[in-house]
């Protein structure tokens, strides 16, 4: 059994953090595409490796930590935009 | 800061962001909740303006930013507080819960948080509280990397 909870607040937490990652505003180094498939496949070893927290479903994986990261990319993609 | 550093920085933030929601979501039944959740999520927001410079930096939020949520999660907390007192008659009082059987079944279901346990209202005050210690504690270490900027531009001149 899957719980919403963690699913959706995770999400939300997400989408309010994620929306003000501004990556134009870096000088001297750039994120591209493939950093970003770094980071994801780099988060779902690390959710695996977590396991069934916080110890209330039967996903092998942590699914706060995956809603987060798939609610931070999502906004950091549609809202962040640089000053 | 070296190349490496820059180039490193952000998907670490990115990931210890992401294990602070999870330490926020997991606070009524292991270890940790809203403060050390708040706090993981700020040591990200911290490591990326320490490594990029106060104006560069990818994670940095506005003062309009801050004042919304550093609200959001004070009266996020006395609103929950309040429904108790004035549904079940003590501050705080677990409406979500409800183990003196004073909730009518309605308010229960909204205030239920949806998982297996039968934490009640006690998932949404930690959030509340993450979300309040997180952006305080980042609006602390942004103010001082201003601070800090202010002081140099001082020097220099």
């Amino acid at each position: 059994m899957i719980s919403i909870g963690p699913i959706l607040f995770g999400f939300i937490l997400g989408l309010i953090i994620g929306s003000q990652i501004k990556t134009d505003n870096i000088s001297d180094t750039s994120f591209t595409a493939s950093s970003y498939v770094i980071i994801i496949i780099a988060a779902l070893i690390m959710a695996w490796q977590i396991g069934e927290f916080p110890f209330y479903d039967y996903v092998p994986l942590s699914t706060g930590f995956v809603s987060a990261l798939i609610g931070i990319l999502l906004s950091k993609f549609i809202f962040a935009r640089s000053s | 800061m070296s190349q490496i550093l820059k180039l490193i920085a952000l998907p670490i933030s990115i990931i210890l962001i992401c294990l602070g929601i999870m330490t926020i979501l997991g606070g009524h039944i292991t270890p940790g909740g809203g403060f050390q959740g708040g706090a993981m999520i700020a040591s990200g927001v911290i490591l990326s303006v320490l490594i990029y410079g106060i104006g560069n930096s990818p994670l940095e939020f506005s003062h309009t930013y801050i004042e919304i949520f550093e609200s959001i999660g004070a009266l996020g907390f006395i609103v929950l507080g309040l429904v108790g007192l004035f549904a079940g008659g003590f501050f705080l009082y677990n409406v979500g819960t409800d183990l003196l059987n004073v909730i009518p079944a309605s308010i229960q279901t909204i205030f239920h948080y949806p998982d297996v346990t039968n934490a009640g209202i006690i998932p949404y005050l930690n959030i509340f509280v993450g979300l309040k210690v997180f952006v305080g504690l980042s609006a602390i270490v942004i103010a001082f990397a201003g601070f800090k900027k202010f002081v140099e531009g001082d020097v220099d001149k």
